[in-house]
């Protein structure tokens, strides 16, 4: 019995669904001989897509490794490109919500707070209303870009699942 | 060096280098700075996501897509993207991107227990032809099948409904869209004869209050919830109210959350309908000039399989109410029925559940008599934390939203409605509660079903990539339809397949059955993204069938293919899209696609070239086929009229569908190219322009049927950034229906719902249809009553849980391209359990600890989450399903709406253990 | 012995293109301030002003978003090493 049988086994088995698994039906059609060379590179599926193994696998859990930096304890990541918004240094677990009326990001990272702390502030860029007047200089905050993290990101200590070979 | 100034200069350049990034200087020495600039070259696109479709600007230095950012000049996201947005450069570039086609093969030739081979497209052609025809001489048109995509450029959506319905008289061809939105179709041709949005974007601006009804915009439509956020900032007196069955981010920034039940939904419309009745808010004048009552059937089932041949075990009980439903409590109440008796209900009217008819004012107001705030909060309160006065008081808070005669409302919804076993009644009853208040097709107010997917309006429905859909709102089934297509598209009559294919859980469901044995996916990934999994995986390896699919990476439906085609990318093709506010918007390809990757339109123009007319215009078996002018059972043989109309039937399906003499006559080189090149010309070696020709031909299907499209040069026009059609002498339009604003309204109409499907109806009470006769409802809109009715799966002994699956911010649906992005993936690595930390305690269970979750149908393994953007209320857990470690969709159940065929994939039934 | 506030703050400043040399001329002549980055097409400048103390910093800022041809001047970085011995002659350098 071959591994993909013997994994969807486990899988009937773990759901309690009684006997066996059914017998395939007529699976494997052969093509005639072709001239195709031999020793072209092969690949098994359990060594497809990001998760090890074949679709029947339970793939095993670790726990995540979360960053629990607080404010100013880490480097700022490197980015992919210029255009590309910073990612949070920091835990933001012990946060409050961004809400209407409270921005947590804000109380650091607004320039007039940051003038006295270490925070990166916004940058001016952030004080234009892109959609009403793209060409003045605002004095807060934009609305459109309120909620801060529909862009920068929080950031775990997880390795590339696949290596990027973007040129950054 | 002085070591204090050395660390200055440290320091000094470092800040100098902080300042920079943050405010987009680049940081170079101000002499190579024009040299930097010289090598990039910016051009307007499109993002590759979402439904919200933001206009980007991609830049490109030596052949490589260097940097994406928001175009200022689109009036969709206005220069901003969300995070996913800034990587739409990064998703091309994943070290394992797919190179050559990949074959299972041993000792040389193909196997379906062999390793995937690199081989060439000619050898790939070879076996996918094989297979086609050794499964279509035995099974004929309906034993192949295409699953597509939302996420189809409009070219190859159209490419695809072309080859199988027109090419191979097939109709077996669905797009995952089918998983997004085909409730609001469904709803949309109900009540308005006609696909899509009344209103647009412009709506955010305009309104006083946005009411989201499941729909985590703040994750998922990020840049339209940016501006939802932006207005309410600036509009003291405006509300965002948001429905949800746990607390997210969008709840974060509204004014009221309601944590409901799944399913009450249902009951909460009726509830706001009725308070709209009694406070008579009703716009009598809106109502009786352009708006009609409509009712259709209750017993209409799941949309699971009628038959248990295929069922584990313990799938049987759930399995069983798509035949017999024992109503609820609840139920009964809300059908008007005694709730001391038992309601055996035989679910009949399950393959016509679509049928309806129209009732007087009277009976609409009797159907919701039962839904009174006392028995709507009982049944909604979704956090059994929360005080029910509380809540009722919330409840009435939002009716007082509706009925407020003076306030505009918008309402979004997206999954949370559309996946629902009841998806099409809940699109209706939105709009029940719009069209009774006069608050629909104006600027500022209006129900707006908003879609998850880049082009599943664009493609999927305009193009009409579904099992029963043609271009243009037509259908396979009517006759008028098929014969435009046939006009259109020079074909002998009755090529076309009268009988509606397989949706695309119908094709999983014929894959395990036998009855379809050919399949090509493309541009989606089904086998993570269809419920119940574990029995379509299963088929997929275990059965005698040939699985193809067409991808830019090894995906997780990979992993159970037979041949894998590799794909052109994003930025590496060219494109259009439709979003959400009919806006269309097209991008020129900026960078070639990499080793032997190809455009999906040039994978179905070389396939189409190994079919001739003869092989698949002849006599056809078509199971069950049953309709006027033909033989029961029998495609007719249409080579005859073929010949006639001057074809050979020697000639190829590339020669008659494709490289017809008009398409011919787009050529290549193009001025609209600006010098840009087109992988799909390139590896045809041809003199002509396919992605054009098929967009140009298309769009003579909706033009003059009110889904008029601009020319295909138009939308690549330096100061355009789409179109919202209908597209009328050069001008979009913005509110559909409304005399002001949509020339498709009759002189003089103020109003004019001209939609023309299902228009002409029986008359009837609640109970049924009084007599065959039928009224016309030419230019109305029709306001539905729907009851409330309990979901194909509720939590009970064995599973105690509601399980809620959906997406996350960072990642792009089953993750393929953006888990590949280290940022994107760094922030998300895996999918959670989101659940509530007592739910968590009482199992022994710890933030990150891994906990077993279970159905009827599957098990996967994944770690707790207890803290963060969503919070859960007791007896509710989320699983998003980005990624392919965590299966989730081997938990979920293939629950349909019996309407739109639509999965519910917000709710099931799962048991929550420590692994 | 008091602890140096030594520190440097990174200014991002918009100024009308056809002024931007002028700008970036006065700019590098005030003490402690230099011109890092430049996005010409922007009118934007990137700049790097180090001070003794925090009140010598916002002066400096305020005086610059006085200077003319200057439309905005804001503070986007601020770093102060708390490790620098005292260089009460760095200041001086241009």
């Amino acid at each position: 019995m071959n591994k993909t049988s013997l994994a969807l086994l486990a899988v009937v088995y773990s759901l309690s669904c009684g006997s066996s698994t059914p017998p395939p039906d007529a699976v494997v059609t052969t093509a005639p001989p072709t001239s195709q060379p031999a020793a072209a590179p092969a690949t098994p599926e359990t060594e497809i897509g990001l998760a090890p193994g074949t679709a029947f696998d339970q793939p095993a859990q670790a726990p995540i490794a979360f960053n629990t930096a607080d404010p100013g304890e880490s480097e700022l990541r490197p980015r992919p490109n210029a255009e590309f918004p910073p990612a949070i240094p920091h835990s933001i677990d012990g946060f409050s919500t961004i809400t209407r009326t409270e921005n947590p990001c804000l109380d650091c990272h607004e320039p007039e707070a940051a003038r006295y702390s270490d925070a990166i502030a916004l940058p001016a860029s952030h004080e234009v209303d892109l959609r009403r007047a793209p060409d003045s200089q605002g004095e807060e905050v934009a609305g459109a870009r309120w909620v801060c993290t529909s862009c920068h990101v929080a950031q775990t200590d997880t390795a590339p699942l696949v290596e990027s070979t973007s040129r950054r | 060096m002085d070591s204090a100034l050395s660390r200055r200069d440290f320091i000094r350049t470092s800040v100098a280098a902080a300042t920079a990034a943050a405010v987009g200087v680049p940081m170079v020495d101000p002499s190579h700075a024009a040299d930097l600039d010289e090598g990039i070259s910016w051009e307007k696109s499109v993002c590759r996501f979402c439904g919200v479709g933001c206009g980007v600007v991609v830049g490109t230095r030596d052949g490589h897509v260097a940097a994406v950012k928001g175009d200022p000049e689109c009036p969709v996201n206005r220069g901003l993207l969300c995070v996913k947005g800034y990587a739409n450069a990064d998703i091309l570039y994943g070290a394992d991107r797919l190179h050559k086609p990949l074959l299972r093969m041993k000792d040389g030739r193909f196997d379906k227990r062999g390793d995937f081979t690199e081989v060439s497209w000619e050898r790939a052609f070879d076996e996918m032809e094989r297979q086609f025809k050794r499964v279509h001489s035995e099974l004929g048109p309906t034993g192949v099948g295409i699953m597509g995509s939302g996420q189809y450029t409009i070219p190859e959506g159209y490419a695809a409904v072309k080859l199988l319905k027109a090419g191979w008289r097939s109709n077996n061809l669905d797009p995952n869209a089918r998983h997004c939105m085909a409730s609001a179709v469904a709803a949309f041709m109900q009540v308005y004869g006609i696909d899509e949005p009344s209103g647009c974007y412009d709506d955010i601006e305009l309104t006083d209050a946005v009411v989201t009804w499941g729909s985590n915009m703040a994750e998922m439509h990020p840049m339209l919830w940016a501006r939802v956020v932006d207005h309410r900032l600036r509009s003291p007196d405006a509300k965002v109210f948001n429905l949800t069955t746990y607390s997210n981010r969008t709840s974060d920034a509204a004014d009221l959350e309601l944590v409901i039940k799944p399913q009450s939904d249902l009951a909460i419309w009726n509830y706001i309908a009725r308070e709209i009745v009694l406070r008579d808010a009703v716009d009598h004048d809106f109502v009786d000039n352009h708006c009609v009552f409509a009712t259709g059937p209750t017993d209409i089932g799941f949309g699971m399989p009628s038959t248990d041949a295929h069922a584990f075990p313990a799938e049987l009980d759930t399995l069983a109410r798509q035949r017999v439903v024992t109503l609820t409590r609840d139920e009964a109440i809300a059908q008007g029925l005694d709730p001391s008796e038992k309601h055996v209900i035989e679910q009949r009217s399950a393959a016509a559940a679509g049928a309806h008819w129209v009732i007087s004012f009277d009976e609409f107001k009797r159907g919701l008599e039962p839904y009174t705030l006392d028995f709507v909060a009982g049944l909604a309160k979704g956090d059994p934390d929360e005080d029910i006065e509380t809540f009722k008081k919330k409840l009435r808070s939002l009716a007082d939203l509706y009925v407020d005669r003076k306030r505009k409302v918008v309402s979004f919804w997206t999954m949370g409605f559309n996946q629902h076993s009841r998806g099409t009644w809940v699109n209706e009853q939105a709009y029940m509660v719009h069209l009774l208040t006069g608050k629909q097709a104006k600027p500022g107010s209006g129900a707006f079903s908003l879609t998850g997917q880049p082009s599943a309006c664009g493609t999927a429905r305009e193009v009409g990539t579904f099992a029963h859909r043609l271009p243009a709102d037509m259908v396979v089934a009517n006759p008028s339809h098929r014969a435009r297509s046939e006009e259109v598209w020079k074909l002998p009559a009755k090529t076309l397949n009268p009988k509606v294919g397989s949706h695309i859980t119908q094709q999983m469901r014929d894959l395990e059955s036998g009855a379809m044995r050919w399949l090509w996916v493309q541009v989606t990934n089904p086998f993570q993204s269809t419920a119940n999994a574990n029995h379509w995986l299963e088929a997929a390896r275990e059965k005698d069938c040939f699985i193809v699919v067409s991808d830019i990476y090894p995906t997780y439906s990979c992993k159970v293919a037979d041949l894998i085609l590799p794909c052109a990318g994003h930025f590496e093709k060219w494109g259009l899209y439709g979003n959400s506010e009919r806006r269309t918007q097209a991008w020129r390809q900026v960078v070639d696609p990499p080793g032997e990757a190809r455009s999906d339109v040039w994978q179905m123009l070389e396939f189409s070239k190994r079919f001739t007319v003869a092989e698949v215009w002849g006599r056809q078996p078509v199971p069950r086929l049953a309709a006027e002018g033909f033989e029961d059972g029998f495609l007719p043989d249409v080579l005859a009229e073929a010949r006639a109309m001057g074809y050979r039937p020697d000639q190829t399906l590339y020669d008659v569908l494709f490289a017809t003499e008009t398409a011919r006559g787009f050529a290549w080189p193009d001025p609209v190219a600006n010098g840009r090149s087109c992988c799909t010309v390139a590896a045809g070696d041809l003199d002509w322009f396919p992605e054009k020709a098929l967009f140009e031909e298309y769009r003579r299907f909706g033009l003059d049927h009110a889904h008029d499209l601009a020319s295909f040069d138009t939308y690549y026009r330096d100061d355009v950034r789409g179109l919202r059609w209908p597209v009328i002498d050069g001008k979009e339009t913005r509110w559909r229906f409304n005399g002001v604003y949509d020339p498709y309204v009759r002189d003089g109409a103020d109003f004019d719902f001209y939609g023309p499907a299902l228009k002409s109806l029986p008359l009837g009470t609640l109970s049924g249809p009084t007599g065959d006769e039928k009224v016309s409802l030419e230019g109305k809109a029709k306001i539905f009553l729907r009851p409330y009715a309990a979901p194909a799966e509720s939590p009970g002994d064995d599973f105690d849980m509601w399980l809620c699956t959906g997406r996350v911010l960072e990642h792009w649906h089953s993750g393929s391209m953006t888990r590949r992005v280290p940022e994107l993936n760094a922030s998300q690595p895996r999918a959670q359990i989101f659940m509530n930390p007592a739910d968590a305690a009482s199992r022994g269970l710890a933030r990150n600890d891994v906990a077993l979750i279970e159905s009827r149908r599957g098990a996967v393994k994944a770690v707790v989450e207890t803290i963060g953007r969503n919070r859960m209320p007791r007896g509710t857990v989320y699983v998003p399903w980005f990624d392919e470690g965590v299966p989730i969709n081997k938990v979920t159940l293939d629950a349909t709406c019996p309407i739109s065929k639509q999965t519910d994939f917000k709710k099931c039934a799962v048991r929550v253990t420590k692994a | 012995m008091t602890v140096s506030q030594w520190s440097v703050s990174g200014l991002c400043i918009t100024a009308r293109p056809e002024e931007l040399a002028t700008v970036r001329a006065v700019l590098n002549d005030r003490p402690g301030v230099e011109v890092q980055a430049s996005d010409p097409a922007r009118g934007r400048l990137v700049v790097t002003q180090e001070c003794a103390t925090l009140e010598d910093h916002r002066d400096g800022l305020r005086e610059i978003q006085a200077l003319p041809g200057v439309l905005t001047a804001d503070l986007v970085v601020h770093y102060r090493d708390p490790g620098t011995p005292p260089q009460p002659e760095a200041t001086g350098e241009a």
